[in-house]
């Protein structure tokens, strides 16, 4: 799937565009971000609550390319700020952690 | 563990000056300011903050109104869970005479609707000193939910280890106790460098890094 699909397939809203037509190859849904460092694979979509810059700088050393902020979290300015300027794509939705990954695990197969 | 007990246990651990720092309350911090007084004490008015992220923070005030004030807006970006004292305990404030005021029915250990940025931007707006804490420990530190620790305006970081390996350059590191029981307090503590015990000599101390890490049995 490409990271396009979250808004023209999915229905998130787009925050940030990011690289929309990057692929994005597997999933990873946590809200520990050292967790997601550790963990997340390349080129991953990043489902989780946490709103706030450092979910951008974390996406950016882990590689991740899109990330998808669940159960209606506003995104602050300065994140999606933060997010304009590394190029990681930002949606967010109403629905919650496990809802998404389905949905993206869907497209994924 | 009241405060007039954590005030009594600082006298007997030769402390100057110690901070009460309830999770995300202060509602402790009046009784605890009377019973430093009549220890002798400098008391310290703070708060451990968890973020919205869940990694705690230490803020300090100047005072006890500006540490009331800062725990009035942390109390407002509680969520409206309830607290089970049968499972977290009881949550009361508690009076100069330990007589019980009133008992707090917001789980106090919820996260805040607050980022890290947004907790230190009222912190330091209101003279107070932010400072990440525990940020070596494996749980609610900024190690543990973020992976790093950000660059930020921090005035230190509270370290557990004071030789703990940290992936930040340059930073001052004080040791406190984090005592969640009476025999911990001055289990760990900071030795500031300056003639006079008051917060704003611990401003200046934090920031010039005139300070030495300290622990039991190691008194002066």
């Amino acid at each position: 799937m490409k990271v396009s699909d979250l808004k023209t397939k999915l229905a998130y809203e787009e925050v940030c565009a990011g690289n929309p037509d990057a692929e994005i190859r597997a999933g990873y849904t946590s809200d520990l971000l050292s967790d997601v460092m550790g963990n997340a694979l390349d080129d991953s979509v990043l489902v989780t609550i946490q709103a706030h810059k450092n979910t951008v700088a974390v996406a950016t050393l882990a590689g991740i390319a899109a990330v998808v902020i669940c159960n209606n979290r506003e995104v602050p300015a300065d994140m999606a700020e933060a997010a304009a300027d590394e190029e990681v794509a930002v949606y967010r939705t109403t629905k919650n952690q496990f809802t998404v990954s389905c949905e993206i695990g869907a497209l994924l197969d | 563990m009241s405060p007039l007990a954590i005030a009594a246990r600082g006298i007997e651990e030769g402390l100057d000056m110690m901070a009460l720092s309830d999770h995300n309350a202060v509602g402790n911090l009046p009784a605890f300011f009377c019973a430093c007084e009549a220890a002798g004490i400098v008391p310290v008015g703070g708060i451990e903050v968890t973020s919205e992220e869940e990694a705690h923070v230490l803020c300090l005030f100047p005072d006890l109104e500006k540490a009331t004030e800062f725990g009035a807006w942390i109390h407002d970006h509680l969520p409206d869970i309830p607290n089970d004292p049968e499972q977290f305990g009881d949550q009361v404030a508690v009076d100069e005479n330990e007589e019980v005021l009133y008992e707090e029915p917001k789980l106090l250990i919820s996260a805040v609707s607050l980022n890290l940025d947004e907790i230190l931007t009222k912190t330091h707006a209101m003279g107070g000193l932010y400072i990440p804490a525990h940020v070596d420990k494996p749980r609610f530190s900024l190690t543990s939910q973020l992976g790093f620790i950000p660059k930020m305006d921090y005035d230190a970081l509270e370290v557990v280890d004071f030789n703990a390996r940290l992936l930040v350059k340059k930073a001052v590191r004080i040791g406190n106790s984090d005592a969640h029981y009476l025999s911990d307090v001055g289990k760990r503590f900071t030795v500031y460098e300056t003639e006079e015990a008051s917060f704003e000599a611990l401003r200046d101390c934090l920031h010039r890094g005139a300070l030495l890490p300290g622990s039991r049995p190691y008194r002066f």
